[in-house]
């Protein structure tokens, strides 16, 4: 069963082509690695799936459901998350409030719910908690939770981006090079926390330039060249491609 | 918990201190409090929110008319008109930030300029001959407690300061809840709030909303108690009273309630001190040395305290990534 379905998807930004007609089918449950040298277009593809971007042309289709050019916000409702390669977080607020905010998504939006629905608002906040301590323990930021977030290591702010994106009960994970300036400690764990992730349903679908992690984890490899998707498939049938090995190596 | 003390003290102390011939220096006090409500709105704002507002001084002055002509021109019982005047400029702030709440830093800056300008223009055409053009409105109505018109210097600064205080409360908790820090959190990070699902514009447009409208209440405020029962649109609604709003809140210091009722208490007094000092420099008009030294006075400032006077360390200047 396919989650996520993308169709001839094109986007240039002035006369480059970022993307051109991609056509991706992403399997529920599984976790799936985007790849490609500079400059394919990974990021830009992640940009419109989750609305960070409208395209030019093409259509996404998410759960069955059309969802080209939606605002990103939702998106994310629709149970698709994404991370950011420039890690984003809420710097000055605690690591428990950045999760919290996530937790409890749009019922952050009242401005006077305090006032008129108190009892339910205490409620929802104690439920927020419970589930935000839950996925900060899952990464391992348990023990971090009353730090201002600006003062995480740059590991511990990535794992705080994926610990917001399962706080907020998403069925898809887009992760937008998660083991970037990781330790190859770092990348271990996060290689079993992935792996943990998508044993309880969830789909990951992740772009890196860490071939080991990716060899080692994913179920499905894309290869995208200069917007266009060159190989798909199995890591270790990827891997042989002569298209793949011309593009990373050069001709 | 020491500076609420000493806030208590610098807003008590005047009841008792400024008696016989300094009675007149509570009346300061009074604008100094209702400006200070203004810039705990602009806080809201500008510090919680990171957005940029130069158009408070046209919501401020919209509440103020819209009070006055409540009140003199229906006779509506001023307690209720201070309801127009919150509820006019909410409208206006709700029409406008449809469009522009998307707007980001200069964008936004501009666009709100514009605002200011235009509110500033048609309270001075006159239109439909209901805000009296350049003269304004004169011989508005006082509040009235218990069938006593507060007409003193004393009776204004009181029914401010008891506005002052509530809406300090309220702002308080509402910064505590999470709509606080849902404002902060996108102020942090836009990019980080869309990708949980918060919808980042209608956010930003409740906060331009709630804060215009508080401006506005803030504004009728000043219509009642007005030491002359009189407003014209150069008092209320210039351009330069929108930069000294946004003064009052960096002066203070940005998120941070406390600190917009600093900046509004320095910026209030600083001019009439200025004018006593005129009398030492003849052949230099009172208004001109006071525009020079309040610009030096604003430069010094924020070189020696970049992050406002009461800052809450760290929170600003501060940029992820």
């Amino acid at each position: 069963m396919d989650i996520l379905k993308v169709r001839s998807l094109t986007k240039s930004f002035d006369s480059i082509m970022a993307v051109s007609s991609l056509d991706m089918d992403i399997e529920g449950g599984s976790i799936t690695a985007l790849i490609g040298p500079n400059g394919a277009g990974k990021t830009t593809t992640f940009n419109i799936i989750t609305g960070f971007l409208k395209p030019d042309a093409g259509r996404v289709f998410f759960k069955g459901q059309d969802i080209t050019g939606w605002p990103a916000y939702k998106v994310a409702r629709m149970g698709l998350v994404r991370t950011f390669q420039k890690v984003e977080v809420f710097g000055g607020l605690s690591v428990l409030d950045n999760i919290k905010v996530a937790s409890l998504g749009r019922a952050m939006q009242g401005l006077f719910r305090w006032m008129f629905k108190y009892s339910s608002y205490v409620r929802e906040d104690k439920k927020a908690v419970e589930t935000s301590l839950r996925a900060l323990e899952d990464v391992g930021l348990k023990d971090s939770i009353d730090k201002p977030a600006r003062l995480l290591t740059f590991g511990q702010l990535r794992l705080l981006e994926i610990a917001r994106a399962l706080a907020t009960g998403a069925s898809m994970m887009l992760l937008d090079e998660p083991a970037a300036g990781l330790n190859s400690v770092e990348v271990e764990d996060l290689a079993s926390l992935m792996k943990e992730i998508r044993s309880r349903g969830v789909t990951i679908f992740l772009i890196d330039h860490d071939m080991k992690l990716v060899m080692d984890i994913s179920d499905t490899v894309i290869v995208l060249d200069q917007g266009a998707r060159i190989a798909s498939g199995r890591p270790e049938q990827v891997r042989t491609e002569p298209r793949v090995i011309e593009a990373y190596l050069g001709t | 918990m020491k500076r609420a003390l000493l806030f208590i003290i610098i807003f008590i102390s005047p009841i008792f201190l400024f008696r016989g011939e300094f009675a007149y220096f509570l009346s300061i006090m009074a604008i100094a409090s209702i400006y200070a409500i203004v810039a705990m709105s602009l806080n809201i704002l500008v510090g919680y929110t990171g957005q940029v507002s130069l158009c408070h001084a046209g919501f401020f002055g919209l509440g103020a008319y819209s009070a006055a002509i409540a009140s003199v021109s229906y006779g509506i019982n001023p307690w209720f008109s201070l309801l127009f005047a919150a509820f006019v400029p909410a409208m206006l702030a709700l029409f406008v930030g449809l469009p522009t709440v998307r707007l980001k830093e200069h964008y936004l800056a501009m666009a709100t300029l514009g605002i200011g300008i235009i509110i500033y223009g048609v309270l001075r055409a006159n239109p439909w001959g209901i805000t009296g053009g350049p003269g304004g409105i004169c011989s508005i109505p006082s509040l009235v407690i218990l069938g006593k018109g507060l007409e003193t210097d004393l009776g204004h600064y009181m029914a401010v300061l008891l506005f002052l205080s509530i809406i300090l409360l309220l702002s308080h908790v509402l910064l505590s809840s999470r709509f606080g820090r849902l404002m902060e959190a996108i102020n942090y990070s836009a990019s980080a709030a869309m990708s949980v699902g918060i919808d980042v514009n209608m956010v930003k447009l409740k906060a331009f909303v709630l804060s215009a409208s508080m401006a506005g209440l803030s504004g009728g405020l000043y219509a009642f108690l007005s030491p002359l029962s009189y407003i014209n649109p150069d008092g209320v609604a210039s351009i330069m009273l929108s930069v000294k709003f946004i003064a009052m809140v960096v002066i203070g210091g940005l998120s941070s309630l406390t600190g917009g009722i600093l900046g509004a208490l320095v910026l209030t007094w600083l001019p009439e001190l200025l004018r006593q000092l005129t009398q030492y420099t003849p052949g230099i008009s009172p208004s001109d040395l006071e525009s020079i030294i309040y610009g030096v006075a604003l430069v010094t400032i924020m070189i020696i305290y970049p992050k406002g006077l009461v800052s809450r360390g760290g929170r600003h200047g501060y940029t992820q990534g």
